[in-house]
């Protein structure tokens, strides 16, 4: 049939044929893809220079003078953080971050005081309509605010920004001086009732001062107990070693009267075994100093026995006198002890109720020092002007000169951006729309005639 | 309109005379299933360049030494008696109003071996006149005495001229336009040729011409080397 190289080349081309045939499609419809892009670029031009009012914008740049920090770090980590912190936050004014003033820049009471003193409602701009014209952004890592008013008459829209800045210094320094009044009044009447607590805590504490037994009392009646309680101590201790003495003094001499003869045989040797007996013998009833005149034998009373007896009575009686007296301080000590433990017991609890109150009366009195500080801090920062020392208008608006909406090349360059797209995409649509033959493949698949030839397009050379 | 240009013999290098070969010789091939000598060109709509076929394809068949004749069947816009600058005082109509004798009608072109009968006037009814008794005798006779014997028709969609002729000849090539003749409409045209009995041998298709002024354009449907 004479069609079989055909399909084959077709089969090698197929790749090529690809990238060919859109190439080929934007080729067939060039003109209408021009066509459109003029056309769209042509209507933004008009709409653009012809028919679109032209919008101006003028700007104000306003400069926060002090920042809020973002978020105070807890500077003082002591105990004030308490009391402190409390009284702090009331006394401080509204934290005004960047982000604060720009959105209250477009406070709808601001707008109506704006609208109302250029008289804006005769031109029909309402505080909501106002709203719209207004655009208002911190510039990025400054403290510059940047108010931007949009309006078809340049003059308006500089008169709009200046006086929206203007109306806005004085509604932030009013804000404050309220805030700040309200914090005095506060200040105030916590300093007041403060006050009289103050005041209770330390009758409190004089009333409680001046109970009998109080603390001093207490106090100087226990060191008397005690120092008592130390001489009973030595003086037992004293006594305790007196008494020792005595008793070995009693015993040394019990010894040595048992060791000395009652009486002196003189001159009669016999009878010295039985005298010896009777002497021990009459020791032991006492040693009276009867004297025996046996028959028979002298006798006589040995004086040094008599010296030692007269002793040892003498001594005896001493230990009983030391033992009588050892009692009677060793009761009286007991009995001071005793005292002094009922007195210490007392004493503590009556310092621990007096430590208290003093606590109170100090708490109080630092609470009080505290809000004295912030009242006046607070009168002396209502005193300034907050709106013009927070906030600067750093530069006014000027009438703008040249519009900036509509940007006529920028729209134009929009235009023909989309126009092509558009145009592009719609020439590949058409050509998917259009049924018509374009190769001999389709000729076979669809007709399935056989193609006899394919003749390329040629022109007369005329 | 379109003016005819016979490249095939200003210019018988060019890539589209080779087309005109290429159909020469399918032609030739396909005629080993029935001998056709008489051959109808047709196509869709106007201007796809069935005009142009017959007369490159007439050419092309006279230098390869056929004897043909080319008739211009288009009782409704004539133009071949243009292409090869011949006069159109006489033609196909006078013959099939049996008022001339078909062979007093034809005329010799430049190019030897290839001869015109040309339309002749316009009549009111070219289908009638078309599809009548004489134009058969005309197309049996000139049959015995060419090799080949090219019509070239009206399109046929619009009116039913080459349907009327379908069945009087040995084959029918369909022109197609790339990127012009229809999808839809190219099927109605082969059903309707079958439906009147024609037998058509095949398709040309003839590359669209590029859009604009432009004197650059993709050899996209070139035939260029499709035989090597």
């Amino acid at each position: 049939m004479g069609t079989n190289g055909i399909d084959a080349s077709f089969a090698r081309a197929v790749d090529e044929v690809d990238l060919r045939a859109y190439l080929e499609v934007l080729f067939k419809w060039k003109w209408v893809i021009a066509l459109i892009t003029a056309a769209a670029v042509l209507t933004s031009a008009v709409l653009s220079y012809l028919v679109i009012t032209p919008t101006y914008e003028a700007k104000a740049v306003l400069m926060v003078t002090q920042p809020a920090p973002e978020k105070p770090a807890s500077s003082q980590n002591q105990q004030g953080t308490g009391v402190e912190s409390v009284v702090e936050s009331v006394s401080r004014l509204p934290e005004m971050t960047i982000s604060t003033y720009v959105s209250q820049l477009k406070n709808l009471s601001v707008l109506e005081e704006v609208v109302k003193a250029l008289n804006l409602s005769a031109k029909g701009i309402s505080a909501q309509s106002l709203e719209k014209m207004i655009q208002v952004a911190a510039i990025k890592d400054t403290n510059l605010i940047e108010l931007k008013v949009q309006s078809t008459d340049p003059t308006l829209a500089s008169q709009i920004a200046n006086t929206l800045s203007q109306r806005f210094l004085d509604f932030i320094s009013q804000t404050n001086k309220q805030q700040l009044s309200k914090s005095v009044e506060f200040l105030d009447t916590q300093a007041q009732t403060g006050e009289g607590k103050l005041e209770a805590a330390k009758k409190a504490l004089r009333d409680f001062q001046m109970q009998p037994r109080g603390v001093t009392f207490l106090e100087k009646q226990l060191d008397a107990r005690i120092q008592d309680l130390s001489k009973y101590k030595t003086r037992l201790v004293d006594l305790q070693v007196q008494r020792e003495q005595l008793a070995a003094g009693k015993a040394e001499l019990e010894r040595l009267l048992a060791a000395t003869p009652k009486t002196i045989k003189v001159n009669n040797p016999l009878s010295s075994q039985s005298a010896s007996s009777t002497t021990s013998g009459n020791a032991q009833t006492g040693g009276s100093g009867s004297k025996l005149v046996t028959v028979g034998d002298y006798e006589e009373i040995n004086p040094a026995y008599a010296t030692a007896a007269q002793m040892l009575d003498d001594r005896t009686v001493r230990l009983a006198e030391t033992d009588a007296e050892l009692a009677a301080v060793q009761k009286m000590a007991n009995q001071l002890e005793a005292e002094v433990e009922a007195i210490s017991a007392e004493l503590a609890s009556k310092r621990l109720e007096q430590d208290r109150l003093q606590r109170e009366v100090d708490r109080w009195e630092k609470t009080q020092d505290l809000l004295n500080d912030k009242i006046v801090e607070t009168q002396i920062a209502r005193s300034i002007n907050f709106g013009d020392t927070s906030l600067l208008l750093v530069s006014p608006a000027a009438p703008p000169a040249k519009p900036i909406k509509p940007n006529p090349r920028l729209n134009m360059a929009v235009a023909a951006v989309l126009g092509l797209m558009v145009a592009v995409v719609l020439s590949f649509v058409m050509e998917m729309l259009d049924n018509t033959i374009r190769t001999a493949d389709d000729v076979e698949k669809r007709l399935g005639l056989p193609v006899l030839g394919t003749v390329p397009f040629f022109k007369p050379a005329e | 309109m379109q003016h005819v240009f016979l490249i095939t013999q200003s210019d018988p290098r060019s890539p589209a005379s080779e087309a005109f070969r290429l159909v020469r010789a399918n032609l030739k091939f396909s005629q080993v299933q029935g001998s056709f000598k008489t051959i109808l060109i047709t196509s869709t709509g106007p201007e796809e360049g069935k005009s142009t076929l017959a007369a490159n394809l007439a050419v092309t068949m006279a230098q390869a030494g056929s004897t043909v004749l080319l008739v211009d069947c288009d009782l409704r816009r004539p133009r071949l008696h243009r292409t090869f600058k011949l006069k159109n005082r006489l033609g196909l109509t006078n013959v099939l109003i049996r008022a001339q004798l078909w062979n007093q009608a034809v005329q010799t072109t430049d190019i030897p071996g290839l001869s015109l009968i040309p339309s002749g006037p316009i009549p009111p009814n070219p289908s009638e006149l078309l599809g009548s008794e004489p134009m058969q005798e005309f197309l049996e006779s000139a049959a015995s005495e060419y090799d080949a014997v090219v019509l070239d028709t009206p399109p046929v969609v619009a009116v039913s001229d080459a349907l009327v002729l379908a069945p009087l000849v040995d084959g029918i090539i369909l022109v197609v336009r790339a990127g012009k003749t229809r999808v839809d409409q190219i099927m109605e045209a082969k059903k309707l040729l079958e439906n009147a009995n024609g037998r058509i041998v095949g398709a040309v298709i003839n590359a669209a011409k590029p859009n604009g002024k432009s004197y650059y354009y993709y050899h996209y449907y070139s035939s260029d080397g499709k035989e090597r």
